[in-house]
């Protein structure tokens, strides 16, 4: 294996075709489908029960004007409850809660890592066989972090309405905590870093080419 | 010399023997392979890598660090890149962050203003074992590079919502900000064959 400059714009290059591929699947094709149907079941797996009585829809987004495909609405039984005791004691028969929404674009939360981390693991210079070792490695690793942030930004979103919804955390110090927190890891940008970062500790950890990268480095 | 050297060989090759049996009965524990393949010098690379991305998303999230230094890179960018396009021949004028005329206007947030990027190849050459002058000039030719890359990046964006705005959204969140990271990390092979090159070099020459 050669690691001049060439040989690295050669993977670059095809790093970048296989990238295309998914983009032209995720944008023409049925990709972005697959994508927020898997991200609206898996979220409303692991997080349609939140905390104590904390409840979350992921419904899709009516809205085909919008950037976004999915809308997660937010509500609590205790605030139910509430509306309902506050309706029975006004002697009303029906009530309404206002639940809290915020939309989702699936897409970048979460398939571009997936696509990101593919496409790198497939253009680096490894066997076939380290591939699909990489593959199992980084992808249940990537999926845990989208269910991470996503965790992050319910509780938030909970925490910040706790009085209204009595759900997430009470601390003021550590709501700000996760606040900030959260402003780091939001960013598509921090998740493809941390998709190239688990691409690098798996690249680097594997044995033979670790020694192959660095010693071909060397005499490069 | 005599009986006393002998028996004090034989007890050292006793204790040898017996030593030897004992590393062979006892294989390294879990804890301990994971130790070693985690003091791996590549490992440990990476460990300081971490650690100074960590930090740099500490002081990048600070308030501080927000509103005094990140808002006025934005700014910067905003305004050179409002000159490469008024050059371009696009008439466009900036507010704060915003570029804008009267077809079309962006504006430079988080993750636009390519500081992120720019962090990944600074703190990777911080860390990679070189000599200090090496990683100064790495350093400085790197961050001209992704500043340039990402101006770049701004005034292509820019086109691209006025010329074809049905893909701006693929260019802007998908093709961009992953090409940005790829040419960072492009950017680090290129700076650690350079050093080796560079290291070849001196040492034929001496």
């Amino acid at each position: 294996m050669n690691l001049s400059p060439s040989f690295w714009m050669k993977r670059l290059i095809i790093f970048s075709l296989i990238f295309l591929c998914i983009l032209f699947w995720a944008y023409a094709g049925a990709g972005k489908i697959i994508i927020s149907n898997f991200y609206q079941s898996q979220a409303s797996y692991w997080f349609s029960n939140f905390g104590n009585n904390g409840e979350v829809n992921f419904k899709k987004d009516k809205n085909k004007a919008s950037d976004y495909d999915l809308m997660v609405v937010m509500t609590s039984k205790t605030q139910k409850k509430n509306a309902i005791d506050e309706a029975r004691a006004l002697g009303k028969q029906e009530t309404q809660i206002a639940p809290l929404q915020f939309p989702i674009n699936s897409w970048s939360v979460a398939g571009l890592f997936f696509a990101f981390f593919i496409a790198l693991l497939i253009a680096a210079p490894l066997s076939i066989k380290a591939k699909l070792v990489g593959f199992a490695f980084g992808l249940p690793i990537l999926y845990l972090f989208v269910l991470f942030k996503l965790w992050v930004s319910l509780l938030l979103k909970f925490s910040r309405f706790n009085s209204k919804f009595q759900v997430g955390l009470e601390n003021v110090n550590l709501v700000n905590w996760f606040d900030s927190f959260y402003n780091i890891i939001k960013y598509p940008y921090f998740g493809l870093m941390f998709s190239l970062i688990v691409f690098l500790a798996y690249f680097f950890t594997n044995q033979e080419k670790k020694k192959d990268v660095f010693n071909k480095m060397a005499n490069t | 010399m005599g009986k006393k050297s002998r028996n004090k060989n034989k007890q050292f090759k006793n204790a040898e023997a017996s030593m030897q049996s004992s590393v062979r009965l006892h294989k390294p524990s879990f804890i301990l392979r994971a130790k070693i393949a985690i003091l791996q010098p590549t490992n440990l690379i990476l460990i300081k890598f971490f650690a100074l991305m960590i930090a740099f998303y500490a002081l990048w999230a600070s308030k501080f660090f927000q509103e005094n230094i990140i808002k006025y890179i934005s700014i910067a960018y905003a305004k050179t890149g409002s000159i490469v396009l008024n050059i371009l021949g696009y008439k466009t004028m900036t507010a704060e962050d915003i570029i804008r005329n009267d077809v079309f206007s962006i504006s430079i947030k988080n993750g636009c203003d390519g500081v992120e990027g720019l962090a990944i190849f600074l703190c990777a050459v911080l860390i990679f074992p070189t000599k200090f002058s090496n990683k100064i000039k790495g350093m400085f030719a790197g961050a001209i590079f992704l500043i340039a890359l990402n101006l770049f990046r701004i005034v292509n964006l820019y086109i691209i919502g006025i010329h074809f705005p049905s893909i701006f959204d693929v260019m802007h969140e998908s093709v961009w900000q992953v090409l940005f990271i790829v040419l960072s990390l492009m950017a680090l092979l290129v700076f650690i064959s350079w050093d080796r090159k560079n290291e070849n070099l001196k040492t034929s020459i001496v």
